[in-house]
């Protein structure tokens, strides 16, 4: 009796053991949730995309892209925004102003490229505060590339902007950069301006505002696109300059930006 | 969702299981020993405390619940430039089955871990407004597995036992409980370790 109830339990806890392990098989091991870890299709992503964009970059000077924003951890919401950006047939490209993550987890940003892979368009990013937290600013460049850059198509410059200050060591944004890169060296129809957090938002305290600002309109930006506030904003907000801001992905919704030799025109989709 | 619950159901049953066992295991340690020397030191690979974590494990109550003080590191190879964990794991002996001299149990338990690297910390910087992160350091980290004991015929190591356990962590359970897209499939990870006994 006893070695039949051995038997009986040995067996059991083996199919038990057994049945973990093969699912043991699959999982991956992790050595913490700040490790720089990212998936080799999910590296370089910004020059990859560029590439993409160089492809059906000509002679055209219209187009249009999107502009989303802010999808933290809300999965499910930004899975519909990327369903609903791919259900249209006239967008080129589409940026993303930031706050792919909520707390600079590895596998937040896995979340965030697996669910934006599915575009059928190309797409660049930039940086926000949410993903400067803990190694996540190590992770992004691995991920996308550096957080400063700009690139150009049909004729319009895009100028990608970090502008994130408090859990960037509290200290400025790297203006002098970004005054040079304003500046229209190339005959461009329009200079836009990306970056996560608009001037009039809590991060820009001191003198960061009027800086950013005097910037704007020395360089004669016409348009300054952000995220950070999770609240749709399109206006003059100080008088000369357009700033966009899109709201957070569970607002559900976004930005579509045509532009054209001379002009410019934002519509917002509610998805 | 009904996976969900099944899931949470048999989580809550093994924790509960091994809250409810009593003292009799069989084994009992047998030395006298001061209350600060450790039943075991573990060697951990993996498991989010680090790619090699050491510690030393204490009985707390008998043979079924015991407490390891970890120290994770994770080295140059993951591309971290600094990245220590320390953890308190507890874990819970659930069942012990024996076999000849070898002793095997199923185990399950919960660690808490805090995690050291660039802009994480416990209570941010005073350049923060008030709650304006909620703290990024600690994390706690239920896991389940199973262990087997083999003594050993020596005087200063009298024992060995390898473990493996899955585990998950707490940021990743909630998105898997909040969200459709992460699939409770999605957060587990696994981790080997083997304990030498004194």
């Amino acid at each position: 009796m006893q070695r039949r109830k051995f038997i009986k339990q040995t067996g059991l806890l083996s199919l038990i053991t057994a049945s973990g392990l093969l699912t043991g098989c699959s999982l991956p091991f992790e050595y913490g949730p700040h490790d720089i870890k990212v998936k080799s299709e999910f590296r370089n992503l910004t020059q990859r995309n560029l590439d993409k964009l160089m492809a059906i970059d000509n002679n055209k000077s219209s187009f249009r892209f999107a502009f989303i924003s802010d999808n933290h951890t809300f999965y499910d919401d930004f899975e519909d925004q990327i369903k609903d950006i791919n259900s249209r047939d006239d967008i080129d490209f589409v940026i993303h102003g930031g706050d792919i993550t909520l707390s600079s987890l590895h596998k937040e940003f896995t979340w965030f490229n697996e669910i934006i892979g599915k575009l059928d368009v190309p797409f660049l990013t930039v940086i926000g505060n949410h993903d400067h937290l803990s190694n996540g600013k190590a992770i992004y460049e691995k991920s996308f590339g550096p957080t400063n850059y700009t690139f150009t198509f049909r004729c319009v410059k895009f100028v990608m902007f970090d502008n994130v200050i408090w859990e960037n060591g509290n200290k400025n944004p790297d203006f002098d950069w970004f005054k040079e890169k304003l500046k229209n060296d190339d005959n461009y129809n329009h200079v836009f301006p990306v970056s996560h957090i608009p001037p009039w938002a809590d991060q820009y305290i001191n003198q960061n505002e009027s800086i950013f600002n005097e910037m704007m309109l020395e360089k004669n930006i016409e348009l300054s696109i952000h995220g950070h506030t999770h609240k749709y904003y399109f206006d003059k907000r100080y008088d000369e300059i357009d700033y966009l801001v899109v709201g957070d992905t569970p607002d559900r919704n976004y930005a579509i930006i045509t532009v054209d030799e001379d002009n410019y025109s934002v519509e917002k989709v509610i998805f | 969702m009904i996976q969900r619950f099944i899931y949470t159901i048999i989580a809550v049953i093994l924790l509960s299981t091994s809250v409810l066992a009593n003292g009799s295991m069989t084994e009992q340690d047998s030395v006298k020993r001061k209350w600060y020397v450790p039943r075991s030191a573990k060697i951990q690979y993996a498991g989010n405390i680090g790619f090699m974590a050491i510690g030393a494990t204490y009985y707390i109550v008998d043979n079924w619940y015991q407490v390891s003080l970890m120290y994770g590191i994770t080295s140059s190879h993951s591309e971290t430039d600094r990245l220590n964990t320390l953890a308190l794991k507890n874990t819970f002996l659930i069942k012990k089955f024996h076999y000849k001299n070898i002793t095997f149990s199923p185990t399950a338990g919960l660690s808490v871990n805090l995690a050291s690297t660039h802009n994480t910390y416990r209570k941010f910087p005073d350049h923060f407004p008030d709650q304006y992160y909620f703290q990024n350091k600690i994390h706690f980290a239920p896991f389940v597995g199973g262990m087997i004991y083999y003594p050993l015929p020596n005087k200063t190591i009298k024992g060995i036992d390898f473990y493996a356990e899955v585990g998950t962590m707490d940021n990743y359970l909630l998105e898997a409980i909040r969200t459709d897209y992460v699939k409770y499939s999605d957060i587990w990870n696994l981790s080997l370790g083997v304990s030498l006994y004194f």
